[in-house]
């Protein structure tokens, strides 16, 4: 009696077509979503920003340190404001400070 | 449509296809990691970078030495509109509030703010203990209020939500009437906390920051658009250089799996001898290989491409803000610019397939300057 024959080459031409057509489907997908289809959102962003004077996005929750980030400054570039009054430190000013009595006069050993 | 040498080629590909399997899946979950992890940042700044256009062009702040502080508003607006080539200058009253579920942005929003925002005939301005939130803030009372505490603590009346697609920039604010937003920030009557301030010309920004600085007779600090789109540039930045570590363990994964398909191609020489003892030419056998990869890497770059496309560009993306920017509550749902998307992702596809299709290729051209005797009798001896 002859046994049934099993072709691979058929199942495998199936194969191919399965692979087809999900790779197909895959790159329709990435093409629906690569369409601009967020324009009018942004056009309405930018027109609240116009409207409130927003200058920081909410994409980072408030109270996080990139939230506000153009708010924080290097307290070195505040130090070296020529507006701000000159804070007199020396560190033998420190040194001599804190050998002073309570009075303030420096012990004198004479 | 196929021709036999690719019906071949699938059908090598049957004989062991848990390792085929693997390898697609292997693939095409590398390309989906790699591809999120460096796209998301990258749209999300492409994003911020055309939307920050519209911000103000520089905004001034009063600072002494322990830092920022509020700013009278008329000696402030007077002495910036003094500068030639201000355009406009609007006081800003805004600050951080504790709200039900953390911190909030709270805005003091001016009687001309509204209208043009919202063309929604329901909406009115903020009254008096009246609120206008945006889209993420949820109210926890059927009554819709919302309990803030600033300097002092106070429950207001929600009217309106901001529409959703301003969600970017209006996720987490709360506009209120000024006198209440002064009072709730703890800002003194007639205080503002900076200034925005707009100029003729975009050129201009930097130009005039000496004039304005000299205007004002106390120390003042302005940051202009192109520095506040640099500051968050740097920020996503880091975000992206943290994404380019992944690529670490993914090229060493690659390099485990082009490794493992190398030897598995080394090992089956005797096929080979045995095809070219058939007559396959050395070009039938490399074509052979050539689409046996292809059809692994193939569908696994395009699943992996769109398994990207979608966790960033679709629905994915609220996902992934909660989980990249550090959303406890409802992340804000991102409107993402697509442009460059394509050639990041060929980036990654060309990193990740490459080496997969090179290791299979190798051990062909080696085999057929091989001798077939050799080739059989090799593998006999193994």
């Amino acid at each position: 009696m002859m046994q049934v024959t099993y072709d691979r080459l058929d199942k495998a031409g199936y194969g191919l077509w399965a692979i087809t057509l999900v790779t197909v489907l895959a790159c329709v997908v990435i093409t629906l979503l690569s369409l601009d289809t967020c324009r009018d959102a942004r056009q309405i962003t930018q027109r609240a920003i116009q409207t409130l004077a927003l200058t920081t996005p909410t994409i980072i929750p408030s109270g996080r340190a990139l939230r506000n980030a153009d708010t924080v400054k290097p307290a070195i570039d505040l130090r070296h404001s020529p507006h701000l009054p000159l804070i007199h430190f020396s560190p033998e000013d420190l040194v001599i400070s804190s050998l002073k009595p309570e009075t303030g006069d420096i012990r004198s050993n004479d | 449509m196929f021709n036999t040498l690719q019906i071949w080629a699938f059908r090598d590909i049957l004989r062991r296809p848990f390792e085929s399997l693997l390898l697609a899946v292997t693939l095409t979950f590398a390309i989906a990691t790699v591809g999120t992890l460096l796209l998301f940042p990258r749209a999300v700044y492409d994003t911020l970078t055309v939307v920050l256009k519209a911000t103000p062009s520089i905004i001034l702040r009063q600072v002494d030495p322990t830092g920022w502080r509020p700013l009278p508003i008329r000696e402030s607006v007077q002495a910036a509109t003094s500068v030639i080539g201000v355009v406009s200058v609007r006081p800003r009253i805004w600050g951080m509030v504790n709200g039900p579920d953390g911190p909030l942005t709270v805005m003091g929003v001016q009687q001309e703010g509204l209208p043009e925002i919202l063309a929604d005939p329901l909406t009115r301005l903020p009254a008096k203990g009246q609120a206008i939130v945006g889209w993420g803030i949820a109210s926890h009372d059927p009554a819709g209020t919302l309990p803030l505490e600033g300097a002092i603590r106070q429950t207001y009346q929600v009217i309106h939500r901001l529409p959703e697609q301003t969600s970017m920039f209006t996720h987490d604010l709360v506009l209120l009437n000024p006198l209440d937003a002064q009072q709730l920030i703890g800002l003194p009557q007639g205080y503002a906390s900076d200034l925005a301030i707009d100029v003729f010309h975009e050129d201009e920004q930097d130009a005039i920051l000496s004039d304005l600085t000299a205007a004002f007779p106390w120390p003042v600090r302005c940051v202009t658009r192109r520095q506040s789109a640099g500051i968050y540039a740097g920020g996503f930045n880091r975000g992206r250089a943290l994404g380019a570590i992944t690529m670490i363990p993914a090229v060493l994964a690659m390099c485990l799996l082009v490794a493992v398909n190398t030897r598995k191609s080394m090992g089956r020489q005797s096929d080979l001898g045995i095809m070219k003892a058939m007559g396959w030419t050395t070009g039938d056998i490399i074509r052979l290989h050539l689409y046996r990869d292809l059809f692994v890497c193939l569908p696994s770059v395009a699943l992996g491409s769109c398994l990207c496309f979608f966790l960033v560009y679709g629905p994915g993306a609220d996902g992934l803000a909660g989980f990249f920017l550090g959303w406890d509550t409802l992340p804000p749902r991102l409107y993402l610019e697509t442009k460059g998307a394509v050639t990041v992702l060929l980036e990654v596809a060309g990193v990740m397939v490459a080496p997969v299709m090179a290791s299979a290729l190798l051990p062909a051209l080696k085999a057929a300057t091989a001798d077939v005797h050799e080739l059989i009798e090799g593998a006999g001896r193994r």
